[in-house]
């Protein structure tokens, strides 16, 4: 009893308590909060890793903005993260390109006809212009398996700035937005327009 | 009859070639989960249980599901439908059920 | 050196509220700690609604949930062995609205074929003493009393109800999903609804119920032998 009393005393176990403390705090703030990470993977060029062929051991980092996922902030044009429905520990990245009600018309892999995005999904593609593995080879998928919207490129310094919410010429024109007309997804019941 | 033969002939013949009559035919299982059908009667909810049941052939393979296709619900002797295990289902994806 | 008023002011006037600042860090250091704790080792949650009768009844049961069962700590996984298995009840984001989870039955893994409604049996209209007609989902081969004096039904009255939505039909569970049934069919969005779910939807496996009748949620699968 007596033993585990001076281990506490001793400065160097209280400071390290302090910081312990700390941690919790830190992984909430990285879950729910901002996060860092690096796009590996050319699906998503030119808004990431536009020279992965040239220096492929170049990978962006980025910004991840947790808290609107959080909150059930979802919008058309917004880059996410999200597990891949087709292997549930790989973190792919995508751009959100219909939300449910809307009708796309999908590229192959999948046949032409139109899909209508059900209550809970998203359609996501790559913006590469070349064929990805996105929406179109999987379908829809539920917002639950997406983690955080990509926010901003911290590096390289050249291109850091934020992530444009803009769909790429592959992906206009072939979504018919039929679902909420505001930009956001009903779930973000407590937020206005942003 | 040895059971590694029987295992062989298996993976060699076309798969429309009746494996024997036989649903526990080794490697072959079968295991049940259960579940229920409940129904709010005068106030109270009753449920009556409904055996799911799955055929197996070897661990860690696909299941399939053969609770309708059962020739016999007793317990003594469950014996699957060797036509169902001749020809199974066409099962689809998900996704060719139901459309846009 | 004091009367004791005098006495009695010193201790107040020495009583000090705690400081605002480290109450506020501690607190949120706790809240960040517990917060940890119950998403990656136990959490209790609740789970309510119909659809898990009766293993989990209506009116809410808190259960223990932990994600542990599932958590593959490295991503090169050559085993898999960390899914949810046949028979475990799990605890998953809903495909339907990501703000709700559901509690539901893993009655299919990737590769299983699943027959998308096990269900047989008619449909029957029951009318009640206050003349309110509702559906009753009974097995086939339950007979249930018409005229029975001491049954709080007045009469019954006998409707052939079309086959259900996807009886004999079969789905092939995707690689990394699996197939979701709450464990009572009559009452119950599903799979059967929704189709099957990826696996990183599910956040953890439900061990017990906590309250009230406390006991282990058991994975019900069983061999059968002959």
């Amino acid at each position: 009893m007596s033993k585990a009393g001076t281990f506490f005393r001793h400065k160097a176990v209280k400071d390290a308590v302090r910081v312990l403390a700390w941690v919790p705090v830190g992984i909430f703030f990285t879950r729910h909060v901002y996060s860092l990470a690096s796009v590996t993977g050319g699906s998503m060029q030119p808004t990431f890793n536009p020279n992965l062929n040239s220096s492929p051991l170049h990978h962006d980092v980025v910004l991840l903005e947790r808290w609107s996922v959080a909150i059930n902030r979802f919008r058309r044009g917004d880059v996410v993260t999200l597990w891949s429905p087709q292997n549930p520990e790989l973190l792919t990245t995508k751009r959100i390109v219909a939300l449910e009600g809307d009708l796309v018309n999908p590229l192959p892999p999948s046949p032409p006809t139109p899909i209508r995005i059900p209550p809970g999904h998203c359609w996501v593609e790559g913006d590469s212009k070349y064929q990805t593995r996105d929406s179109n080879t999987y379908g829809p998928i539920p917002l639950g398996l997406i983690t955080s919207r990509v926010a901003y490129i911290l590096w390289p310094w050249p291109r850091r700035g934020l992530v444009e919410n803009e769909l790429p010429t592959k992906s206009k024109g072939r979504v018919r937005t039929l679902g909420e007309t505001f930009l956001q997804s009903r779930f973000g019941a407590s937020l206005n327009n942003d | 009859m040895p059971s590694d033969l029987k295992i062989e002939a298996k993976s060699s013949i076309p798969k429309k070639v009746v494996v024997g009559l036989d649903p526990n035919d080794p490697p072959c299982k079968l295991f049940s989960i259960t579940q229920y059908q409940c129904t709010p009667l005068g106030g109270r909810v009753t449920c009556w249980p409904l055996e799911r049941i799955f055929r197996q052939c070897g661990d860690n393979k696909p299941s399939i599901e053969v609770t309708n296709r059962l020739k016999s619900k007793d317990d003594e002797a469950l014996i699957v439908d060797p036509k169902f295990i001749e020809n199974p289902p066409k099962a689809r994806n998900w996704n060719d059920y139901r459309g846009a | 050196m004091a009367s004791p008023y005098f006495r009695l002011r010193n201790v107040f006037s020495r009583y000090r509220p705690p400081p605002l600042l480290p109450t506020t860090i501690r607190t949120i250091q706790i809240l960040a700690t517990l917060h940890l704790v119950s998403t990656t080792l136990v959490e209790l949650r609740i789970c309510t609604g119909f659809s898990m009768l009766p293993t989990l009844s209506q009116h809410g049961d808190c259960v223990l949930v932990s994600p542990l069962p599932y958590w593959s700590p490295f991503s090169e996984k050559h085993t898999r062995s960390n899914r949810p298995k046949r028979g475990d009840v799990v605890v998953a984001t809903s495909p339907m609205d990501p703000s709700q989870t559901v509690c539901k039955r893993v009655v299919g893994i990737e590769g299983d074929l699943i027959e998308i409604e096990p269900r047989r049996g008619n449909q029957r209209k029951w009318i009640d003493n206050a003349g309110v007609g509702f559906m009753v989902d009974v097995p086939q081969d339950i007979e249930l009393e018409g005229h029975d004096e001491n049954s709080h039904i007045s009469h019954e009255e006998l409707m052939r109800k079309p086959k259900r939505n996807g009886e004999g039909q079969w789905v092939k569970v995707p690689k990394g999903h699996v197939w979701l049934v709450g464990d009572n069919l009559s009452n119950s969005t599903d799979s059967r609804k929704y189709g099957p779910v990826p696996i990183a939807m599910v956040k953890g496996k439900v061990l017990a119920r906590i309250y009230p009748n406390p006991a282990w949620i058991e994975n019900n699968l069983r061999q059968i032998d002959e």
